[in-house]
């Protein structure tokens, strides 16, 4: 894991307006002008954030049209959800076996003999 | 949902059970040691001695050899509907060590853990959070990254969009 970068990442996910616009951006391509708009913010203010995202690879500004779209490159949050998906599974996974757990514990035997579910 | 701004909030949910029967799943070894563990993991040990000042230790074997030994001592015991207790990773001299399964988690750093028990017309709702007992720990980049992704509930975010922009071939470039 290249902690720096997950760093940045984590960095530029800090604020809720940039989340805002990220959650925006799974919409499709928008330029500034479409990103400004449910923000209440200045062009510029949006563009500061965007430099934000830019740098921690979370977004793309393209180049061809005049207006400059940004699309969301999903890398840097497939490195995120990697490193967070077996520490959420450890846990999610107890707690679906102490919901199975109880339910045995209930049953008329007792749960005596309880087999453990296989996932 | 109230929960203290230092504490990762790790899983909030409903059982079918009243609380005292969840509060016995999470005080009794015998209990405890049949749900806390991954399916393909072994539980060589575990004891559990739950009131304040009470010591719970168990122990994890992986399917690739790797053991995890934790050793804590409970802070709060209120059946049914409260539980806290601070653990930490250790050797089998019960002296700190790193987490095999963790290894970049810094070694000493206890972790309180806290079960809130509250019964409910279908049973239990039962949240568990934790948090990191050392300030200076808290801050160290593999706790604080654990903790700002619980702080802005963005773990599953995170999940749920990159399964979303998967199904996306366009971003496949």
């Amino acid at each position: 894991m290249q902690a720096d970068a997950l760093s940045q990442t984590f960095a530029a996910l800090a604020d809720p307006t940039r989340r805002a616009i990220l959650k925006r951006l799974t919409a499709g391509p928008a330029n500034v002008k479409e990103l400004s708009r449910p923000f209440d913010m200045s062009g510029p203010a949006v563009c500061k954030h965007l430099r934000v995202l830019e740098r921690a690879g979370l977004v793309r500004r393209r180049r061809e049209a005049q207006s400059r779209p940004c699309e969301l490159d999903p890398a840097p949050l497939k490195e995120i959800a990697a490193w967070t998906d077996a520490y959420r599974e450890f846990w999610d996974a107890n707690f679906d076996r102490l919901g199975a757990y109880l339910k045995q514990l209930q049953q008329p035997t007792g749960g005596r003999h309880v087999r453990r579910r296989k996932r | 949902m109230c929960v203290a701004a230092s504490a990762d909030l790790i899983d909030d949910r409903e059982y079918e059970a009243p609380p005292e029967l969840v509060f016995e799943a999470w005080t009794k070894a015998e209990h405890f040691a049949r749900w806390f563990a991954p399916d393909d993991v072994e539980v060589p040990l575990c004891e559990i001695d739950a009131r304040p000042g009470g010591v719970i230790r168990f122990q994890h074997r992986w399917p690739e050899g790797q053991l995890v030994s934790i050793r804590g001592v409970f802070d709060e015991v209120v059946a049914p509907t409260r539980l806290s207790f601070t653990f930490t990773f250790v050797d089998s001299n019960d002296r700190p060590t790193v987490n095999a399964m963790m290894p970049e988690w810094p070694v000493g750093a206890h972790i309180v853990m806290t079960v809130e028990l509250t019964a409910t017309a279908r049973g239990t709702r039962m949240t568990v959070a934790q948090r990191v007992a050392e300030p200076e720990l808290a801050d160290s980049p593999p706790i604080a990254r654990h903790r700002k992704l619980a702080a802005i509930g963005w773990s599953q975010t995170a999940a749920r969009l990159v399964t979303y922009l998967e199904r996306r071939t366009a971003w496949d470039s």
